[in-house]
């Protein structure tokens, strides 16, 4: 487990999936579903990429899993996840060096704010 | 059971299957959670329509075999991503000398066993090795299966390590090859050395505790070899005329009249079916290949406690069967229901057999104690824990170049001695009956130094001429000398009874009679082995004799007569003796006086 964040910039899927988990505690079909609403369906996440990913958070300490109390359907036992106080930080971080690039962006393009639209950028 | 799988969806079940291609770990921290998650999406996709669901199956069953391949790299500490591992060759290529130099050393490991090869080739391709080949089809499967269970999760360090129980059982079954072929000559023992000092070879290389792990596995493949057959001829005997004594004093001990132990031996062998596996000496072979299986399966340590519970499990398959024996003995020559012994002996051999399995598993899981799972630091430590000297690899090179040096095949005895030029008694009328190219070539497999046929006529008072076929086959290995037995089962005769006579105080002869055609046809046969100066029909005599290092040719003498007779009546004595002189001028030396 990590105990430093790392600040290279987080995937696309790994910043949708701590985003989905920024709340509160979610499940594996709730995030997959959650990375695609907030992705407005750019980011479909396969069960396998969901999985991948979420064992590499495990394993940098970024979410914690965790026992559902309330067993499953078919009497599985369910798992949920929960990000983790490092995994906050590295959401607030991500989301910080995300909103120096939009003011970066902003502060640059500040004359022409039609600019700033990809609608109205793409020719 | 898990509740969840009784209705999981034909594509759910597709899904799952899949799943079997992830790291052990991995599957065993997310697979069930990733079934759920995926039985959960497919309903989504399925009140979608059609088309989602076509897209979230071509969207898993494309990621999955990506993340299972990232995942095992990751768990092999190498970088998970497929574009920056594309660019990075294997670690032993990035070392081109070191690559090299290993595969010197192998190579030249390879060339010290090269006699082995074409033995392994005989073994896993000819007929009458067809029950080992199912034993190896077994085995292969058997891996297959514990590979998709748990993983091989094999690695290899880049140079040979200072492994010392690898080393050890490299050059000492190198040096054990070297000292056997010189020796003793038996192919099977050769092989399973061969299958012995390669898994010392890769242990150079393994991780120890994956080499640890794997040796049942490795014992298990080596025991496909044909063991049973050696077993058979070595211990079968004596194991046979023990169980037949124990029955006869046991049954006596329960008041059933005296039945001699030859009357046991022939019914027992009559009813046998001596290739089936579960009965007598052949089980302690499988059940040998069933007590490695259930070590490695059960993941127990071969420890003193192992060997106990070994030696406890080959005293129950002899129980088994000497219980079985008894059984067919009662039902058969002391109750006279000799159809019931019939039908019973497969039965109660397969009984016997599993019986004993299940103790033994029982055995197994309760007093061996199981490998412990590696923990974090062993499991870090891996192949870099061990020593890697730049001398091990040098010096090992050294010793098996030394061994090759030292190999020398057994010695071939002089053409002098082949039978070309025999001469038959006068009353013997004899005519070459040449054979088939087909028994040539089976014939050739081992190398006899001569083989020959004849038709013969023996007309000694003229009143009753005897005619039939004699066969000759002269060698210096036993592995020449198959079993007369074996050769008329193989041309379609059953062997009703076979014994020993003695028609000379100096001369014994094995004595046999066979059928054809259901019993329609009734046929007598005689045969016995022959060097100078010795003379036996005890086939285990004929093997042993190859330890001894005056090293002499034998004559296989086999003669099949046409007719059911009784080969030990007075009147055909002088032709034995006859066939006795003529093979004795022909050998080197001939009988002493």
């Amino acid at each position: 487990m990590s105990d430093s964040i790392d600040l290279q910039p987080l995937t696309e899927s790994t910043y949708f999936i701590l985003l989905a988990l920024a709340p509160g505690v979610n499940h594996g079909y709730a995030i997959m579903k959650d990375v695609g609403q907030l992705s407005q369906g750019r980011v479909a996440l396969s069960t396998g990429t969901l999985y991948g990913a979420l064992k590499r958070l495990l394993e940098q300490g970024w979410i914690e899993r965790l026992d559902d109390p309330a067993e499953g359907e078919n009497g599985r036992e369910r798992k949920f996840y929960r990000l983790t106080q490092l995994g906050q930080t590295a959401l607030d971080g991500e989301i910080v060096r995300l909103n120096g690039l939009l003011s970066a962006a902003g502060s640059r393009l500040a004359g022409n704010p039609a600019a700033l639209d990809p609608h109205t950028r793409s020719g | 059971m898990d509740p969840g799988r009784a209705d999981l969806s034909p594509l759910a079940r597709i899904y799952a299957f899949l799943l079997t291609l992830l790291p052990p770990r991995f599957r065993d921290q997310f697979a069930d959670e990733m079934q759920q998650v995926f039985a959960q999406a497919l309903e989504g996709a399925r009140q979608r329509g059609e088309r989602a669901v076509w897209a979230l199956m071509l969207r898993e069953l494309l990621d999955l075999p990506s993340l299972a391949l990232r995942e095992r790299r990751w768990e092999r500490g190498l970088p998970p991503y497929l574009p920056a591992q594309a660019a990075q060759p294997r670690q032993w290529l990035r070392r081109p000398p070191q690559f090299l130099a290993n595969l010197a050393l192998v190579a030249l490991w390879l060339f010290l066993f090269r006699p082995v090869y074409p033995y392994i080739g005989v073994i896993f391709t000819r007929q009458e090795f067809r029950l080992n080949q199912f034993a190896l089809l077994g085995v292969i499967g058997l891996l297959i299966y514990q590979v998709r269970r748990k993983g091989l999760g094999l690695r290899f360090g880049d140079a040979p390590a200072l492994h010392t129980p690898a080393v050890a059982l490299l050059l000492l079954s190198s040096l054990a090859f070297i000292l056997a072929e010189r020796v003793v000559d038996i192919n099977t023992l050769s092989a399973s050395l061969f299958g012995l000092a390669f898994y010392g070879l890769l242990g150079l290389w393994l991780e120890p505790l994956r080499w640890r792990q794997g040796l049942p596995a490795a014992l298990l493949l080596i025991a496909t070899l044909p063991f049973g057959e050696h077993l058979q001829t070595f211990v079968g005997y004596p194991v046979r005329l023990l169980t037949a004594a124990l029955v006869r004093d046991g049954l006596g001990h329960f008041g059933v009249q005296p039945i001699g132990i030859d009357t046991i031996l022939v019914f027992e062998s009559g009813v046998s079916q001596i290739d089936l596996p579960c009965s007598g000496v052949k089980s302690l072979w499988t059940g040998g290949m069933f007590l490695l299986a259930a070590t490695w399966i059960e993941q127990r340590k071969i420890n003193r406690r192992w060997l106990l519970v070994a030696l406890i499990f080959a005293f129950l398959l002899f129980a088994a069967n000497l219980g079985r024996v008894a059984i067919l003995v009662t039902a058969g020559p002391a109750l006279g229901w000799n159809l019931l012994a019939e039908m019973l002996h497969v039965p109660l051999g397969v009984l016997g057999f599993a019986a004993a399995c299940a103790a033994l598993v029982w055995m197994l899981r309760r007093f061996a104690p199981a490998e412990e799972p590696p923990n974090a630091a062993e499991t870090s430590r891996g192949v870099g824990a061990l020593k890697r000297p730049r001398w091990l690899l040098p010096g090992l090179m050294a010793v098996i170049l030394l061994l090759a040096a030292l190999y020398t095949p057994r010695p071939q005895v002089a053409a002098a001695q082949t039978l070309g030029e025999i001469s038959f008694e006068p009353n013997l009328t004899v005519e070459p009956w040449p054979f088939t190219a087909d028994e040539l070539d089976w014939l050739s497999a081992d190398g006899p130094l001569s083989a020959n046929r004849w038709r013969f006529k023996w007309d000694q008072n003229s009143s009753l001429p005897r005619t039939g076929s004699l066969l000759l086959i002269t060698s210096d290995t036993w592995r020449a000398h198959h079993r007369p037995e074996r050769c008329f089962e193989a041309y379609g005769l059953s062997v009703e009874q076979s014994h020993s006579a003695l028609i000379a105080p100096d001369f014994p002869l094995r004595v046999l009679n066979l059928s054809a055609a259901q019993g329609r046809f009734q046929y007598s046969a005689v045969y016995w082995l022959q060097a100078p100066g010795r003379l036996t029909d005890d086939y285990a005599t004929r093997i042993w004799s190859d330890l001894d290092p005056g090293h002499q040719a034998w004559v296989l003498v086999t003669v099949l007569f046409d007719t059911a007779l009784d080969p030990t009546r007075a009147d055909l004595d002088e032709f034995y003796a006859g066939l006795r002189q003529s093979v004795a001028r022909s050998l080197e030396g001939g009988l002493q006086p």
